[in-house]
């Protein structure tokens, strides 16, 4: 009998401690802290991304279509510095529109005054790049990409779990989700759905198409290129057999100035292909062939965003055109391309003047780009 | 009688699910077929930044090679009758860094093929002139995701071909002598190849067809290779010499191992 009793008791305590061990840490659950927001209509309304004629539709993940209401959340989040750990500092600390999205900085600055080792891109048309973001590629999507600033110790410095309680505590993002995402209660609102809007707003982020270079492609009545940026187009492009090819258009191809591939442009001196300061793709891929290797930037609106590089070491567009007219440094997987180029002064400032013409303000000032709160 | 009218009907349901769920294919049965795009360089795999003999005095290795096939159709044995398999498609050598990759290959799969006894296979490497236009291609179509960096506007022209590499000219195993990129495009430079292949599909059973690139026969001339210190670039009008007999030696070069 004494030994039953013994028994039951075991099995009582095993359960009791089982039971113990399940439950929540913080012994409260959490379904009690979700607030109801079903009361708040959930109609999104679809938003069609306006591109300039020469440019392809924007390309929009299944998974992630673009809505007013969408765009309208990730505005709110990419200008708010609930995203960082002392609320000091937005995603727009970085990418500030009148910069074409930059931060006008060598290498970028986090939260704590640390710096990072890598210039802030632009994010003009950065709904087209698909072959990954920041400079080593090793985001696939904006969705991916929009998760790392948040976590990252030289840059927000925050954790999700603290920004998601953040945002269900707030007086506006629950509504905003709601009518965004259709979440039924603000325990819903996840850092997957903050990515997801971020990624929206900044899908819109396209050309305005009144650059110089587009309303004279798409022809624009009366808009001419000077003699000094025509023969800059020819030898970007090299399309004139008078003169030089200045190789450029390669890896900046239209429409987007960019190929969104990879290179090894021979900034860096090396002894050997271990000797990349920083490795770039290579860190990546793993492949020793991709170190020093970055994803070639847009051209679009390049005036704005000095200084240039991966780590901003040239501060005009002068010192650019002056590396690649050295052909620069050499390396086994420097691109073949990156040679001597022999370009005069003259078509040096050609090259620069066309570079000029691509210069985009009105998508600076475009309204639905502003930082909302302001 | 009622009771044989719902057996009757319930026969012809299934009949009916049974004829609308088969395959649609007129031909009748039909199985996949893997091109394996293999490259070399004479006999050696191809692997990118491996060095090779390009002849007496030069050395080189190879950066990028890709191109485009494209209306890729079978034409059965005994017949001249052709079944189109793929418009179009990216090949890319471009990532294969090792022996095993290069030996591996660059896969492509055809669908739908129908069964049977087939003598020839027939590649476009290019872009057919049809289709070689400034169009919004989706990012998922070959030409669409690959338009920046192979439609070049100055041609009005895809890239059809990238071939990039650095030569060591001077015996220092220092590859800093030349640096070549031949990008050939151009309607003109299109070339239709026909490879005789002995395959034989049956139902249920994948069929392999292995296309062998030697790179080495695109460089081969007359009087021997083609002088890269002399023609580093391929990129104006003016070159286009260089890059049509580079191009024209893509019939020479394909062929299908065993």
């Amino acid at each position: 009998m004494k030994r039953h009793v013994v028994g039951w008791l075991s099995i009582v305590f095993v359960g009791v401690m089982l039971i113990w061990g399940c439950r929540k840490p913080s012994g409260v659950d959490p379904s009690d802290e979700c607030e109801p927001l079903t009361h708040i209509d959930y109609e999104p309304t679809p938003k069609e991304v306006v591109v300039p004629p020469n440019f392809p539709p924007m390309p929009v993940p299944p998974d992630n279509p673009i809505t007013e209401e969408g765009v309208a959340l990730g505005r709110y989040l990419f200008y708010d510095p609930i995203l960082s750990s002392d609320s000091t500092m937005s995603c727009a600390s970085c990418h500030m529109p009148e910069l074409s999205f930059t931060d006008g900085l060598a290498v970028s600055e986090g939260v704590t005054g640390e710096q990072g080792t890598r210039s802030a891109m632009s994010l003009l048309n950065v709904g087209y790049f698909l072959n990954g973001l920041f400079w080593d590629g090793r985001s696939p999507d904006l969705e991916d990409q929009a998760l790392q600033p948040v976590e990252n110790p030289v840059e927000l410095h925050e954790s999700w779990p603290r920004v998601e309680e953040k945002l269900r505590r707030h007086s506006l993002y629950p509504e905003l989700f709601r009518k965004a995402f259709g979440i039924e209660n603000t325990c819903e609102i996840t850092k997957e759905l903050t990515a997801k809007a971020i990624a929206q707003f900044e899908r819109i982020l396209v050309s305005s198409g009144q650059s110089k270079y587009d309303r004279r492609v798409n022809g624009v009545p009366g808009v001419f290129f000077t003699e000094s940026e025509l023969r800059g187009f020819d030898m970007f492009f090299d399309i004139s057999p008078e003169l030089p090819d200045a190789e450029c258009g390669h890896c900046h191809n239209v429409p987007f100035f960019t190929t969104n591939d990879y290179f090894n442009n021979g900034i860096e001196a090396v002894s050997d292909l271990n000797g990349f300061p920083d490795k770039g793709r290579g860190d990546v891929t793993g492949s020793i062939f991709d170190n020093g290797k970055f994803r070639a930037p847009t051209l679009r609106n390049i005036t704005l965003t000095a200084p240039y590089m991966h780590d901003g070491r040239f501060q005009t567009l002068e010192e650019v055109l002056d590396h690649y007219n050295s052909g620069g440094h050499y390396a086994d997987n420097r691109d073949p391309l990156i040679r001597p180029l022999s370009l005069t002064e003259e078509q040096k400032q050609d090259i620069i003047n066309f570079l000029k013409t691509l210069e985009d303000i009105p998508f600076t000032q475009n309204p639905e780009f502003q930082n909302p709160w302001e | 009688m009622m009771y044989k009218r719902v057996i009757f009907l319930g026969v012809i349901s299934w009949l009916l699910m049974a004829l609308s769920c088969r395959d649609q294919s007129p031909e009748g049965p039909v199985t996949n077929v893997d091109l394996q795009f293999v490259a070399t360089f004479g006999d050696q795999p191809l692997v990118m930044y491996d060095k090779y003999d390009y002849d007496d005095t030069t050395r080189v290795f190879f950066e990028r090679f890709n191109f485009f096939i494209s209306d890729v159709s079978l034409v059965a044995a005994g017949s001249q009758s052709e079944t189109p398999l793929l418009e179009v498609d990216y090949i890319s050598f471009d990532e294969v860094q090792s022996v095993a990759a290069a030996e591996a290959g660059v896969r492509v799969q055809l669908t739908k093929v129908p069964v049977g006894s087939y003598a020839m296979l027939r590649i476009g490497v290019g872009v057919p002139a049809d289709l070689n236009v400034d169009a919004d291609y989706s990012p998922t179509h070959p030409l669409g995701a690959r338009k920046e960096s192979h439609y070049w506007s100055g041609w009005g022209s895809y890239i059809f071909a990238k071939i990039e590499g650095k030569a060591d000219t001077n015996g220092d195993d220092q590859y800093d002598d030349v640096a070549f990129s031949h990008h050939l495009g151009t309607n003109e430079l299109y070339q239709n190849v026909e490879l005789p292949v002995s395959l034989e599909l049956v139902e249920g059973q994948d069929g392999v067809v292995k296309v062998v690139v030697d790179v080495r026969k695109l460089y081969v001339r007359a009087d021997g290779m083609l002088n890269l210190v002399e023609n580093p670039g391929t990129h104006t009008d003016s070159q286009l010499v260089v890059a049509k007999s580079i191009m024209d030696r893509f019939p020479f070069a394909m062929h299908i191992a065993p």
